[in-house]
């Protein structure tokens, strides 16, 4: 990024495919006045230039013309490198060196004036060559070993050999130690040492001096040498990209500049740090000079094609380059000194200064930049739409339309082998159901969820399917198994495809069947005497048992029939039908296994009296409350052992990581010391913690099983509560009840059931109006005395059994809810169904209110 | 051509693809050539060189966090409680996106490796007489494998090598990214080198951060730095501190880099950084400024004195700094959004939308966009549009649903309008959203002090 570009007044691009790379360039004066540039492409093309550079009458100077290039020649083979230094012997002349692969050859540049400027001859010629035995990198000319008016080559080969020459001849070779791939080398003129990049990262200065010593009676055809050490070395964090040297004049100081490839380093040649300038970018190449004050100037070319430069490592201009060059430097033409050479590496050449010529950033046009106002009101028109489906999306929430998704539940009433495996099963109950959910969208939904849902024992598998963009009907098999030996408290299948449809409303979906009977249940020969019996009487004609189970027709007698758990859980019940009266009676040792077979009876009866307005089923003696409370007082004893456990194993489990933390700091200690019994500690707490996760185990499964249990009698007592008192409003106890009985973490049922059964004692079934004026019961407290509990589950019992206390004041709440819905549906859009049934009871208790005051009004 | 010369000019000119074939190729003529497996090694570590030190690490929650510092410090002494000081009045005025991105890799070169701009290839001379150091059977490789199999290979040996060990490491802990691995190899290679090779240290150190072992890395580095004075050691010296939430002692760190690099730019800018973190602004504004004297292309330092200015009420001398990045060629969503508010506040009302135009023309992140479109509710609220800022709130909490500011100015347009209801409801969103926000609150307390 920068404000300038440079201005470019000479360029001249190749369309020939060359290749060039960093050494590819080099400028001097040659023998003549003004600078020369020479390139030397990979292919082996020498091109010498002289930019003209004169003035024209309106003081610009004059671009590329046709005779700035003086010479062109294929020397056949790549060219490595182009160097210059006074390589005859007995001649001042400087020469041209090019180094390829395998040689090293000298030229002449010659020039026979003609008699206008388009008339000059140049010629070049080969002086002498080198032939090199080994593939050759990169080579430097100096006056070596403080030498003044011959130059000196030293040729670094690709492994590492150093051969140097003394003009025409060969003075000896040596090999670098430490040595892997070539890196860029210079000669420091004041310390008379080559400064080399090594593969190291480092660079390494050794004295012109020692190599010679060590290479003498070398030949050039050895293949190892004496090892040595270098002078001095300086580390480096990186790679060496390019490495220059600068020896000032005035103070006789020598700079070693080192672009790496995120720094420049600035060494002096005694190896010491001038300075160091971290980049931000990554650079390309560079170029130094010195400034007659011994001011240190450094040219950086970055990746971004940004030219900067620096005095030391202060930035003191920048300026954007129109192509990435691969090489740079400084040179000096006729009316311009000090102009900027760049060298791309397809081969364009182009010399430019610095100029205050702003790099005009200019951005891409707006995609509608004259107001169109049809085309605004267009956008208008969807972004306001945009804003208005925001709202709307939270409207649909609330309209439910069923005829979006048909959702079937079938249920196969024959039963297969069970294909799974499970710990406890036994041969004889081994077999499972199939049911299949078939799936038949009537619009596009963007994703449907599908899950069943069984009550515990039981097992589904698979238990849910993802569809993705569904648009035509498809269906969803999965295996309804027993899983566990224990009760069961209900064989209901409940099927919930939740889904998104395709403008992103979310729907929910929900079907309920019944699995066959068969499936958990199995007949017994049936028995005479049993502890707990259940009466139900109807005011029909009683119906045979196999009429009403047909599917065990064959194995039951007309009045009595026993069924039993299919994994012998629990105690087998027996339903007998008396002939003369309209009963029938079940009986059985357990609470939980009655629940099953009596829900079903209920079930059956009322679906075979289904067009019989007038058919009743009623129980008349008292509910079986001492076993429920029993079942109670189980469940929450595992449930007190359970979190008993678990806190054991917070406590083991905190104790345990601060031994391994106190472990972990001693074994990290430089200066060991003893474990003083830590490790004793450690495996003691590790088998505490063992045999308490058994333990927890184990009462967790106690645990679950008593759920089952509890659940059993709850669905029970619900169902009897319902036929005892024809209540039609089973809802309202069964959330109370919660039959379904899960314990979370923090929160068990029987807080849960408190909370639930307090909440109705003061509202729907408050017995006084003191009671309702009682501030609404909304806290959760952890129950720890089940007296307490069990008094208020009696209470409500006892109230629900009043006939209508509940029905009258359910139906008048709903009433009002329907009115304040529809309001609250017209001022507020947005609502969750949280919010919702807070409102509800909210207008619940107003509506209380008001009668209240109405009754007050009248009396 | 020789092809080794051949791959050594690719790599120069950062061509690493081409490099790699180059060296591959090699490979399968000689397998254990090692200058050629360096060679590709180096290639193949720089095609997925990151600069790690502007690499942010976010701070991992540890079991074993050792590191951990007081929960309560004092004042001015961690990173972590100024984010609740009221540093800058975000709410009141529009939310210029403050600084610049700070780019934490550099793997978009343009040009360079990813460029298939490839010349055709010459034809390859005879082999050499290039004496060929061959390697072990280790650094064999198979066609269709990974190039190095790190666990195969005697990191012993190759520490024990002063070439190949480096980029043998820079090979593991980049292009592999096993820090594990890497730091077995610095290890040992440290004790190769006696311990008197402080780039060994440094990598140790960036190992030890890689592994979350911050206070080790702390000492390799003041080891490292007793050895050689280096910038990038402070520079990791002061990100270790950072990470560790000791601001001052990062600051103290700086303080002595510069007596050893005076004026350093880098050093300068985290100093600035630092303090813009600390909320101590007018330090940091000076650090920028250290920073551009030194360097006048320093984006960064010209956005974040740009974002001093707004806030400190001069929108027209923030103006002058903005320009000055658009014109060095950045061309972003974000600075044509703080120049559109720049010249909202400066009462340049003709160039207001045209920027904000282009800010959403050029914004893809939807957060930016959020951004914009709350900005662009400012220009509304102060033409006097309340059905426009309305609108472009609305579209704003479309892009972001996060955005706090704008329920809470959406809060106060809907009380403005007449609906106190829906005003509260907003404002509590607004509250949930961001609880340590000042001006829901006040509202909500004036709301109800009302109703």
């Amino acid at each position: 990024m920068s404000l300038f570009k440079t201005r470019e007044f000479w360029s001249v691009t190749d369309d020939t495919e060359e290749e060039f790379d960093q050494s590819s360039l080099k400028i001097s004066r040659l023998n003549g006045d003004s600078d020369f540039v020479l390139i030397g492409s990979h292919s082996g093309l020498l091109k010498i230039y002289k930019p003209s550079t004169d003035l024209n009458e309106n003081n610009v100077l004059s671009p590329y013309k046709a005779n700035d290039l003086i010479i062109e020649k294929n020397l056949n083979f790549p060219i490595l490198q182009i160097g210059v230094g006074k390589l005859v012997s007995g001649s001042n002349q400087v020469q041209i060196a090019i180094l390829h692969v395998r040689s090293f050859a000298v030229y002449s540049l010659t020039t026979k004036d003609g008699a206008v400027e388009h008339g000059n001859q140049n010629m070049i010629n080969l002086l002498y060559e080198h032939k090199l035995r080994r593939a050759a990198a990169n080579f430097i000319i100096g006056g070596f070993g403080g030498s003044e008016n011959r130059d000196f080559i030293a040729v670094q080969s690709l492994d590492g050999m150093l051969s140097l020459f003394e003009q025409e001849t060969f003075v000896f070779c040596c090999f670098l130690p430490n040595f892997l791939l070539p890196g860029p080398f210079v000669y420091s003129k004041r310390t008379d040492s080559f400064l080399m990049a090594g593969t190291n990262w480092k660079i390494e200065s050794f004295s012109y001096k020692t190599l010679s010593a060590i290479g003498q009676n070398s030949q050039e055809s050895d293949i190892s040498g004496l090892k040595f050490q270098p002078d001095w070395s300086f580390g480096l964090n990186e790679d060496v990209v390019d490495i220059q040297y600068q020896f000032g004049e005035l103070s006789k100081e020598g700079f070693v500049v080192i672009l790496g490839e995120r720094n420049v380093v600035c060494l002096s040649d005694s190896g010491k740090l001038k300075f160091m300038k971290r980049l931000e970018y990554s650079p390309m190449c560079f170029t130094t000079y010195l400034l007659s004050d011994n001011k240190l100037m450094t040219l950086v070319v970055s990746e971004t094609n940004s030219l900067l430069l620096y005095q030391n490592t202060m930035l003191r201009w920048s300026a954007q380059l129109p192509n990435s060059p691969i090489s740079i430097g400084r040179a000096n033409f006729k009316n311009l000194r000090g102009s900027i050479v760049t060298l791309t590496e397809s081969g364009e050449l182009s010399c430019a200064y610095l100029g205050t010529q702003p790099s005009l950033f200019s951005a891409p046009p707006l995609i509608n930049q004259e107001l169109d106002y049809e085309q605004a009101e267009m956008e208008m028109a969807t972004l306001s739409k945009v804003i208005r489906t925001r709202f709307s999306n939270d409207l649909k929430l609330s309209n439910k339309n069923e005829h979006e998704l048909g959702l079937e539940l079938n249920v196969n009433p024959h039963l297969e082998e069970s294909v799974f495996k499970s710990a406890h099963r036994e041969n004889d109950y081994a077999m499972m159901c199939t049911v299949t959910v078939v799936l038949s969208p009537r619009a596009i939904f963007e994703e449907i969820n599908l899950c069943v849902h069984v009550h515990k024992p039981l097992k589904v598998h698979p238990q849910s399917a993802f569809f993705a963009n569904l648009s035509e009907g498809t269906s969803f098999q999965c295996q309804v198994h027993m899983d566990e030996e224990a009760e069961i408290a209900s064989i209901q299948v409940t099927t919930i495809a939740t889904c998104i449809s395709s403008i992103g409303v979310p729907k929910i979906f929900k079907k309920t069947s019944v699995l066959p009977l068969n499936l958990v249940l199995k007949t017994n020969p049936p028995m005479k005497e049993n502890n707990l019996k259940i009466t139900l009487n109807i005011n029909e004609n009683s119906i045979p048992l196999s009429t009403l189970f047909p599917e065990n027709a064959l194995t039951l007698s007309s009045n009595a029939v026993c069924f039993a758990n299919v994994s012998n859980e629990g105690s087998p019940v027996t339903i007998l039908l008396a002939k003369s009266s309209q009963r029938y009676r079940l009986q059985s040792d357990s609470l939980a296994s009655l629940n099953l077979c009596t829900q079903e009876l209920i079930r059956r009866l009322q679906k075979y009296f289904a067009n019989n307005k007038t058919f009743k089923i009623t129980f008349n003696s008292s509910l079986p409350l001492t076993q429920l409370v029993q079942y109670i007082n189980e469940h929450f004893e595992y449930r007190r052992k359970v979190n008993f456990l678990q806190n054991e194993l917070i406590q083991l489990g905190a104790q345990f990581r601060l031994i391994q933390k106190r472990l972990i700091s001693k074994f990290k200690d430089k200066n060991p010391t003893p474990l003083t019994n830590l490790d004793m500690l450690l495996n003691d707490t590790y088998n505490e913690t063992l045999r308490t996760t058994v333990d927890l185990e184990k009462t967790t499964m106690d645990l679950s099983r008593s759920q089952t249990n509890l659940s059993s009698a709850l669905y029970l007592i619900l169902t009897l509560v319902q036929i005892m008192e024809d209540v039609d409003d089973r809802g309202l106890l069964e959330n109370a009840l919660a039959p379904i009985v899960e314990d979370y973490e923090g929160q068990n049922w029987e807080d849960v059931l408190d909370a639930s059964l307090n909440h109705l004692l003061r509202t729907t079934l408050a017995k006084s109006e003191k009671d309702q004026l009682r501030a609404k019961y909304t806290c959760y407290e952890e129950v720890k005395d089940l007296a307490k509990l069990e008094k208020h589950l009696m209470m409500v019992l006892e109230r629900v059994c009043k006939k209508g206390t509940i029905l009258e004041v359910t139906q008048d709440e709903e009433n009002v809810d329907h009115d304040e819905a529809k309001e609250d549906e017209d001022v507020i859009p947005v609502g969750s169904r949280l919010g919702e049934s807070s409102t509800r009871l909210l207008s619940a208790r107003k509506s209380l209110l008001r009668r209240r005051q109405k009754i007050n009004e009248d009396n | 051509m020789d092809p080794m010369v051949a791959a050594l000019s690719n790599f120069r000119r950062k061509k690493y693809d081409k490099c790699v074939e180059i060296c591959t190729q090699l490979l399968v003529k000689q397998p254990l050539d090692q200058a050629a497996w360096y060679l590709k090694m180096r290639a193949m570590t720089k095609r997925v060189h990151v600069d790690d030190i502007d690499g942010e690490d976010a701070m991992t929650e540890d079991l074993f966090d050792e590191n951990a510092v007081a929960a309560a410090p004092r004042p001015g002494t961690s990173m972590k409680t100024t984010k609740t000081l009221p540093m800058r009045p975000v709410g009141s005025a529009g939310r210029p996106i403050s600084g610049i991105a700070r780019p934490a890799s550099s793997l978009q070169r343009p040009g360079s490796s990813l460029d298939p701009r490839m010349k055709t290839a010459r034809p390859i001379t005879s082999q050499s007489a290039r004496a060929i150091r061959l390697g072990t059977a280790a650094i064999l490789s198979q066609s269709d494998g990974p190039f190095i199999q790190v666990s195969r290979l005697n990191l012993a040996k190759y520490a024990r090598d002063p070439c190949l060990a480096k980029p043998l490491f820079e090979y593991i802990f980049y292009a592999t990214g096993d820090a594990r691995a890497a730091l077995e190899l610095a290890v040992q290679a440290t004790q190769a080198n006696e311990f008197k090779d402080w780039w060994w240290k440094v990598q140790l150190a960036k190992c030890y951060v890689a592994l979350n072992l911050i206070r080790d890395a702390e000492q390799q580095l003041r080891s490292a730095l007793k050895q050689q004075y280096h910038v990038e050691t402070f520079l990791r010296l002061i990100r270790v501190y950072l990470r560790l939430d000791q601001p001052l002692s990062a600051a103290e760190v700086c303080k002595s880099a510069l007596e050893i690099f005076p004026l350093d730019v880098a050093i300068f800018t985290e100093l600035g950084r630092l303090g813009e973190a600390l909320g101590d602004i007018p330090s940091s504004v000076k650090h920028y400024r250290n920073v551009l004297i030194q360097d006048a292309t320093n984006a960064e330092a010209i956005a974040c004195i740009g974002v001093y200015h707004f806030y400190n009420y001069q929108p027209e001398l923030a103006l002058r700094y903005y320009r000055r990045v658009l014109a060095m060629g950045a061309h972003s969503a974000e600075l044509y959004n703080n120049l559109g508010l720049c010249c909202l506040y400066s009462q340049q009302l003709d160039l207001v939308l045209v920027c904000f135009q282009r800010a959403l023309d050029l914004a893809t992140d939807p957060l930016i966009k959020a951004d914009i479109w709350y900005n662009l509710s400012h220009a509304a609220i102060s033409s006097g549009d309340i059905e426009l800022a309305l609108n472009c709130l609305n579209l704003c909490l479309i892009c972001d649903s996060n955005h706090a500011s704008a329920y809470n100015n959406l809060a106060v347009l809907q009380h403005k309008l007449g609906r106190p209801l829906l005003a509260k409801s907003y404002m509590m969103t607004a509250i949930k959203l961001e609880p340590d926000m000042p001006e829901p609150h006040i509202n909500l307390e004036f709301l109800k002090s009302k109703i």
